[in-house]
């Protein structure tokens, strides 16, 4: 298998790690915020930094 | 002990485990600042002020931990560092005072991530890692870190929910405490790698690099891309809110950036191999200009802020490949840990600058337009700057005949 092909590979698995992981991130993050229910807390769980 | 296990392979699995979970738990901190602060009488600023703190530790204490790692190899300095931050996120889940929380979650935590976490590990893939094979590993790495995210949000807040905030840091940080295990695998100096590189001591080193102009445009570029991060990540949210729109869209536009970041930083090490990094640079730093720009003359939709998130997300982290490819090509790997370092640092400036002028900016005019208008600016400053960067090795860091 060339270069190429593997990193196109690894590439895939990375997405659909990262799809599967933004879907229960974000269904998460939904859910802690309709069960606070303010709009501060999305600050809060801003997971980035 | 034989060191054959330690293969290419090894090498970037434990580097990119190190990434996810130590990156991990450091995005999931702020799910604590309201239930902690609750828990320990708190308020927000002290909370604020002790993970200022520790960004700041982190920026500072990054050119050492990396010379360190240099000097005595990656895999010590990331059991350390690893060791500190498990430590440093013990202790802060005791912290009953605004001084204690400053010195565990502050002070420890931040020399901690500077000693274990994503920049020892970019060090350590550019000496361990074949150089036809690093720029891909570095996108793999920062990839990784990105994903730890996905993980260590939501586990955060199912801790927290299941058995409160003090608890829930506590079991998170058993998590951290598989980097000294992992650091094993990253182990050595890389001299093979150094073999045909110059004997430079780090005080030349130091000199040299801020010397040489392609690492000074380097590192101002780097401190662009903080700013950036910084400003969208702490602003954007109470920015939508101001719009009107509801905390789920802002929830689901941070999902994206995220989704887009694993995918712009692993393409961007890919791309790095390949082509020229100072120009994919150049055009990444254009595009966040470009995606800025779009955002802010175009009518606010539930569309074009999603979009939004998806186009930053891929131009998020898929700078730190590129930039730590290009110190490892313009000085070798003997004290890439260092100048890696030197360069975070002023990520960590920018960043700093970022979150601060963003807040005072709104305070003093009640609206973030001039804030998005300067990163405008920073944008193509920064696309501009990468423009003149040499891609080659600095003259003092030729190889050297065998």
């Amino acid at each position: 298998m060339s270069t190429l092909w593997k990193d196109l590979l690894v590439g895939l698995v990375v997405t659909v790690l990262a799809l599967g992981g933004a879907y229960w991130q974000a269904e998460r993050t939904a859910a802690f915020e309709r069960h606070d229910g303010t709009g501060e807390t999305l600050r809060l769980v801003c997971p980035l930094h | 002990m034989p060191r054959h296990w330690r293969t290419p392979t090894v090498i970037i699995v434990a580097g990119c485990l190190i990434g996810l979970v130590s990156f991990g738990l450091r995005s999931s901190f702020g799910l604590f600042t309201e239930p902690l602060s609750a828990v320990r009488g708190f308020d927000r600023e002290t909370f604020a002020f002790a993970i200022a703190v520790q960004n700041l530790m982190w920026g500072l204490g990054q050119p050492v931990a990396g010379a360190v790692a240099d000097r005595y190899g990656s895999g010590r300095v990331l059991a350390v560092g690893g060791a500190l931050y498990v430590l440093g996120t013990v202790l802060m889940s005791q912290a009953t005072t605004g001084a204690t929380l400053a010195l565990t979650g502050g002070v420890l935590l931040g020399l901690g991530l500077a000693g274990g976490s994503f920049m020892i590990v970019l060090a350590a893939f550019a000496r361990l890692v074949p150089e036809e094979r690093r720029s891909w590993a570095l996108g793999l790495a920062t990839a990784a870190g990105s994903l730890g995210q996905f993980l260590f949000a939501p586990l955060g807040q199912a801790f927290i929910a299941g058995y409160g905030a003090v608890q829930a840091l506590v079991m998170l940080s058993f998590f951290v405490a598989l980097v000294p295990l992992l650091a094993i695998a990253l182990t050595g100096r890389g001299e093979d790698a150094e073999a045909d590189e110059p004997e430079v001591s780090t005080r030349e080193a130091i000199r040299g690099a801020f010397g040489h102009t392609s690492y000074v445009l380097l590192t101002a570029g780097f401190f662009v891309c903080g700013f950036h991060i910084a400003f969208v990540t702490t602003h954007l949210p109470p920015y939508l809110h101001d719009l009107g729109f509801s905390p789920s869209l802002a929830a689901w536009s941070v999902a994206l950036i995220g989704l887009f970041n694993v995918i712009g930083a692993y393409t961007a090490g890919v791309l790095g191999g390949r082509t020229s990094k100072r120009l994919l640079l150049s055009g990444i730093y254009f595009s966040r200009a470009l995606a800025f720009l779009l955002f802010v003359i175009l009518p606010p939709t539930t569309l074009s802020v999603l979009l939004f998130g998806a186009a930053l997300g891929l131009l998020w982290l898929s700078t730190v490949p590129l930039t730590s490819g290009l110190v490892a090509l313009m000085f070798g790997t003997r004290h890439a840990g260092m100048l890696f370092g030197f360069v975070f640092l002023s990520h960590q400036v920018g960043a700093f600058a970022g979150v601060w002028l963003g807040g005072a900016i709104y305070e003093a005019t009640g609206a973030y337009d001039a804030m998005w208008w300067i990163s405008i600016a920073l944008g193509l400053g920064a696309a501009i700057v990468h423009l003149p960067i040499s891609e080659r090795r600095a003259p003092r860091w030729a190889p050297v005949a065998a």
